[in-house]
């Protein structure tokens, strides 16, 4: 009898030693996942904070090597050469080019997703979708290939039926074209989601109403999925304004501007950071850094702004889709 | 319905036919164009071939036997110049850079230009370096029948029909070749991609998987989780090129202190580990979160701690999501350039190293469309490869949710 009490005792103790090491993996482990969570989330703010420190270094230094901060912002001349730092133009330019071709490319992909959710059946609709996730699977640098080989050439042979002389193609029209063609995807995707999660009530109603099918794609599906719609939008713009080896091959880095001519070559965000690649000390260097600050804090606005657009656009409608 | 409606109802309707057609003729657009330029150019030699040309000089320091008859195959062409005696073929070419050559089109394979070993003075002489179809040419040295050194071929501003009869009739045996490999390949970016994709998932999987069980099992509905997600969504929307900022600026301080130095394939990898987070998350907590709840309840009930529960239920299930995850991760380190161009370098490399700068194949296409003449063959036979890969990764991320789907439904 009380040999069983001591047996049963000496078990439970060692029940408790392994219920608290394993507790103990427990807390660890948990530990663990938390650390790796916070870690991916710090990455953004030390992205901000490491990038922007080395930002600001050109504007700080001594007198005759820092840059003029206020001409850095407005200016209108980029001559790395003289030492000349105007990234005012640069970025109008980018502004152009990123939201025009965003505005291009933001009509097809709604239609398209009309398409691919309201008018095609089955394996059309599985077709079309393909195609919409196969261009938006080709890296950047083919984009780059195919825009330096063949939408270069449409834009030089466009010009010439005007008279126009170009450098090649090389002009804010191709880089336009090519990232209408780059955002088209995303936007599709988005819409189409959109769209998808509309509720069935809201189509039967309209249809009910004596609206032809169209009519409700257009009239009352369409403005019920512009959440999403907006969200593709600013997805599509930003993948625009960060694009940078595919707009880097045909930009043409122009030293000046603004470029109003679309024929003319432009000069974009990304295309300033990665020319004189090969530089790896100086201001030159340095420069990079800063007109990096510049495009993330205009990526940033842009998505502040749409943002504000799309709950204005909440408001007015008062649908919440 | 009036007529009117029905108007404005099809000339819609086209529109969006013609939206879409558009698409579709971009997408042909470019596959026609990029298949058009490369694949004619896309053989064995560009696939595994240096990018670099290499000079090599090869020959004999030893007596052989050069009584020897070869007969041509029947595959040679016009202006192929054979010499029977060596069993060899050679042709006059204009490369790629616009020089003349001497390309071998044809090696019998007991040709002595397939034994030949490095003369030149050094660590490698004496191992062997044969003479393939494909090399060119520069220049022979034989013996002739007075012992006499005799030199022939393209560097004596000879041509092929001049040269081969010349030897064929003299040499009494050759003793030294001299070629070039031509350049023009991409299998040092091929390999130095392999490599950072295995480094950068070596680094990005773990944090991202156990990021994600974080968000899926441990995290409450609090200030810190609704931090945490926003930032790794704003972190999926950061440019790429910012990542190559945050490369140099962040990533390479840490690198140094253990002895790295400047762009190097670690560095490439590093960044890319960060890049891919936010896709390795978002990807893995949604197959986490398709898994039912029941398998980790039931696990529970059954005594099982959580870390049990995590490792030996949850994650097997979700295993083919997380599959998913790694694939289309590694598709878009196959596809990123933006990224590696600060961090990784811009020097193409024949044999890269971890520790060093390299090109992945989609940088090695930026460099080559770079300058004053693009390269559009090889940057259009490089594409062929990296569209390949990733259409094929894409594909294969598609056939593994539709068959986990249909293990769902059954």
């Amino acid at each position: 009898m009380e040999n069983a009490k001591e047996n049963v005792m000496a078990s439970e103790a060692k029940f408790a030693k392994i219920r608290k090491r394993r507790r103990g993996t427990d807390v660890l482990f948990r530990n663990l996942f938390r650390i790796a969570g916070v870690i991916a989330a710090m990455m953004v703010i030390l992205i901000i904070i490491f990038v922007t420190s080395r930002g600001i270094r050109p504007f700080l230094g001594s007198a005759e090597e820092r840059v003029n901060l206020k001409y850095f912002l407005t200016g209108s001349r980029w001559r790395a050469d003289q030492g000349i730092y105007g990234l005012g133009f640069v970025i109008i330019n980018t502004l152009i080019v990123s939201v025009t071709g965003g505005l291009l490319a933001l009509p097809l992909a709604i239609l398209s997703a009309v398409l691919i959710t309201r008018i095609a059946k089955g394996k059309l609709s599985i077709f079309l979708t393909t195609i919409v996730e196969t261009l938006a699977a080709i890296p950047s640098v083919v984009y780059g290939v195919f825009a330096a080989g063949k939408i270069t050439v449409l834009v030089r042979d466009l010009a010439n039926v005007f008279g126009i002389s170009t450098y090649g193609g090389n002009s804010s029209l191709a880089v336009i074209l090519l990232l209408a063609i780059m955002t088209y995807p995303t936007m599709t995707t988005l819409a189409v989601s959109g769209i998808r999660a509309i509720p069935k009530e809201l189509d039967s109603a309209s249809l009910a109403l004596g609206a032809t099918p169209t009519q409700t794609s257009f009239k009352v599906i369409v403005p019920a999925a512009r959440s999403s719609i907006a969200t593709g939008f600013t997805l599509g713009l930003g993948r625009a304004f960060g694009e940078a080896t595919a707009v880097s091959m045909i930009a043409g880095n122009a030293l000046a501007g603004p470029s109003w001519n679309p024929f003319d070559i432009t000069r974009t965000l990304t295309s300033t950071m990665l020319t004189g690649l090969h530089e790896t000390s100086g201001v030159d260097y340095e420069i990079r850094f800063s007109v990096g600050v510049i495009l993330m804090f205009v990526i940033v606005s842009m998505n502040l702004l749409v943002h504000a657009a799309k709950r204005r656009l909440e408001k007015k409608g008062g649908l919440s889709a | 319905m009036t007529r009117i409606r029905k108007i404005k109802d099809i000339f819609m309707q086209s529109l969006t036919w013609v939206a879409s057609g558009i698409s579709a003729w971009v997408l042909v657009a470019i596959l026609v164009f990029i298949f058009s330029n490369g694949w004619k150019l896309l053989d064995r030699s560009v696939l595994f071939g240096d990018y670099h040309a290499k000079n090599i000089v090869s020959g004999f320091s030893d007596e052989h036997n050069a009584d020897l008859t070869f007969t041509p195959p029947d595959t040679l062409e016009d202006g192929d110049v054979v010499s029977t005696r060596f069993g060899f073929a050679v042709r006059d070419e204009i490369d790629k850079e616009k020089n003349h050559v001497h390309t071998l089109t044809w090696v019998d394979d007991h040709s002595p230009l397939l034994n030949g070993k490095i003369t030149t003075a050094g660590p490698t002489q004496g191992t062997p370096a044969p003479f393939k179809a494909g090399m060119n040419i520069n220049k022979f040295v034989y013996l002739d029948n007075s012992g006499e050194a005799i030199t022939v071929g393209r560097l004596k501003q000879q041509s092929p029909q001049e040269w081969i009869p010349l030897m064929d009739g003299n040499a009494k045996q050759i003793t030294e070749f001299h070629g070039k490999e031509p350049g023009g390949g991409m299998r040092g970016s091929l390999m130095a991609t392999l490599i950072l994709i295995g480094l950068s998932l070596l680094f990005s999987v773990p944090i991202g998987i156990f990021a994600a069980i974080y968000l899926y099992a441990i995290a409450k509905q609090n200030r810190l989780t609704t931090f945490v997600r926003s930032s790794i969504e704003l972190l999926a929307g950061v440019p790429s090129i910012i990542f190559s900022m945050m490369g140099i600026t962040l990533i390479f301080p840490i690198i140094k202190l253990f002895g790295a130095s400047g762009q190097s394939i670690i560095l490439g990898s590093l960044t890319m580990a960060v890049l891919l987070l936010p896709v390795l998350i978002r990807q893995t907590e949604e197959a986490l979160r398709s898994v039912p709840s029941s398998y980790a309840q039931a696990s529970l009930a059954l005594g099982a701690t959580q870390t049990e529960t995590l490792f030996r239920v949850v994650l097997p299930s979700a295993r083919n999501g997380i599959f998913s995850a790694c694939l289309l991760a590694v598709s878009r380190i196959i596809g990123e350039s933006a990224a590696l161009v600060f961090t990784m370098g811009t020097a193409i490399q024949d044999s890269p190293k971890i520790g060093s700068s390299a090109t992945s194949l989609a940088v090695q296409i930026y460099v080559l469309m770079g300058g004053e003449n693009p390269n559009f063959e090889l940057s259009s036979a490089i594409s062929i490869v990296i569209l390949i890969l990733v259409l094929a990764l894409n594909l294969t991320v598609k056939v593994v949710s539709a068959l986990s789907d249909k293990k769902g439904k059954a």
